[in-house]
């Protein structure tokens, strides 16, 4: 047990906060609903109604598909741009998906290679791409989760505003829609460029995403 | 294949959690629309047979303020005083939409906004008419 926890601190460590997280914004959320449902003169929900609602759903979901887009844009990034003396960054001569020899597939596989790795055909094209596909389907997924509950939250305050509701295909070309998505969209985008820019001059000792305190501004791709 | 097995099912476990959401974002079903259409049934019924009381009972608090504001007399009786007709609704042709905690029924100029307050279903406003690119215009307006 105490071996997995050591080995596992990483992803625990996030998934526990994410938890934590997640658990406070329903919380605040509830609050920040009943508020307004007690300005309006009319009763307020439980916590079980409202982690259920559209609001809550909208709210989780819009956070969840611009991480994802993040991330999704990362990887794909990486394999065809260059920053040079990032640690988040290839060499200019690597640019693009390299070659067999270098990421270890088919006859060029090791010991202990995972098995698709190891064969041919769709299986080793599928690997070769997974985590762009599962990263890109949550994306997808998350983002059409924020359409669907966005617009019902969206049409609720519509009619409290005494006007007209629109369909998913009006909301999804609305302002509202894109507005929410591109404000998470520029803060993702940010952050990234900031990682892989900073990470040139800055230094955190210890961590992989961090060039060695020593290492020459210049040295891409080393890690920590 | 115990590693394939755990990331089919992370992964799983985020899509189903991600349909729920989006599922939980639908049009409420319809035991909450015959909801909604039944409160807008009684409160035109009740405006129709002079009822005030009855019709006032089913207002939101702002619609209540917002009629003894305009009338400047009861809810009770100001309520019979605004010249709603027959929302549609009684009459079967009004289509209720819900979203959420509010309601939408139309009918041209006879249509009703509602809200929910814990289980049952009150009227916002009545009597709206539709205009271009703005909030309806209402007789009686709660918002």
């Amino acid at each position: 047990m105490r071996t997995f926890l050591r080995q596992n601190s990483l992803s625990l460590f996030f998934g526990a906060i994410f938890l934590a997280a997640l658990v406070g914004q329903s919380f605040a959320g509830w609050a920040s609903f009943n508020d307004t449902q007690v300005s309006d003169g009319l009763m307020t929900i439980g916590y079980g109604e409202y982690v259920t609602s559209s609001s809550f759903a909208a709210d989780v979901a819009e956070n969840w598909q611009s991480e994802y887009l993040q991330f999704l844009l990362y990887i794909w990034a990486t394999v065809w741009f260059v920053q040079r003396g990032s640690p988040e960054s290839k060499e200019s001569g690597q640019v693009g998906t390299e070659s067999d020899r270098d990421q270890e597939v088919g006859r060029f596989a090791g010991p202990g290679a995972p098995s698709w790795a190891r064969a041919r055909g769709s299986r080793r094209a599928v690997f070769s791409h997974s985590l762009l596909i599962v990263m890109g389907t949550i994306f997808v997924l998350s983002w059409l989760a924020q359409s669907v509950a966005g617009v019902v939250a969206f049409n609720e305050e519509q009619l409290t505003s005494l006007e007209a509701p629109l369909t998913w295909g009006q909301y999804l070309f609305g302002s509202d829609f894109w507005n929410r998505t591109l404000q998470n969209w520029q803060s993702e985008f940010l952050a990234v460029g900031s990682m892989a820019v900073l990470s040139v001059y800055l230094r955190e000792r210890g961590s992989p995403e961090s060039k060695p305190v020593g290492a020459r501004h210049d040295d891409t791709g080393a890690e920590g | 294949m115990r590693n394939r097995r755990r990331i089919f099912l992370a992964t799983a476990a985020v899509a189903c959690s991600l349909t729920c959401a989006a599922l939980a974002g639908c049009s409420a079903g319809g035991a909450t629309r015959a909801g909604a259409e039944e409160t807008a049934e009684r409160f035109s019924r009740a405006v129709a047979d002079r009822d005030g009381s009855t019709a006032c009972g089913l207002l939101v608090r702002d619609a209540r303020d917002a009629v003894e504001t305009a009338t400047r007399t009861s809810c009770e009786r100001g309520v019979l005083r605004l010249g709603l007709t027959d929302t549609g609704a009684s009459a079967g042709t009004g289509t209720a939409r819900v979203y959420g905690r509010a309601a939408i029924i139309e009918d041209g100029p006879d249509t009703v906004f509602l809200a929910r307050s814990g289980g049952t279903w009150l009227v916002r406003a009545a009597g709206c008419a539709p205009r271009t690119d703005a909030p309806f215009t209402c007789a009686l307006d709660g918002s």
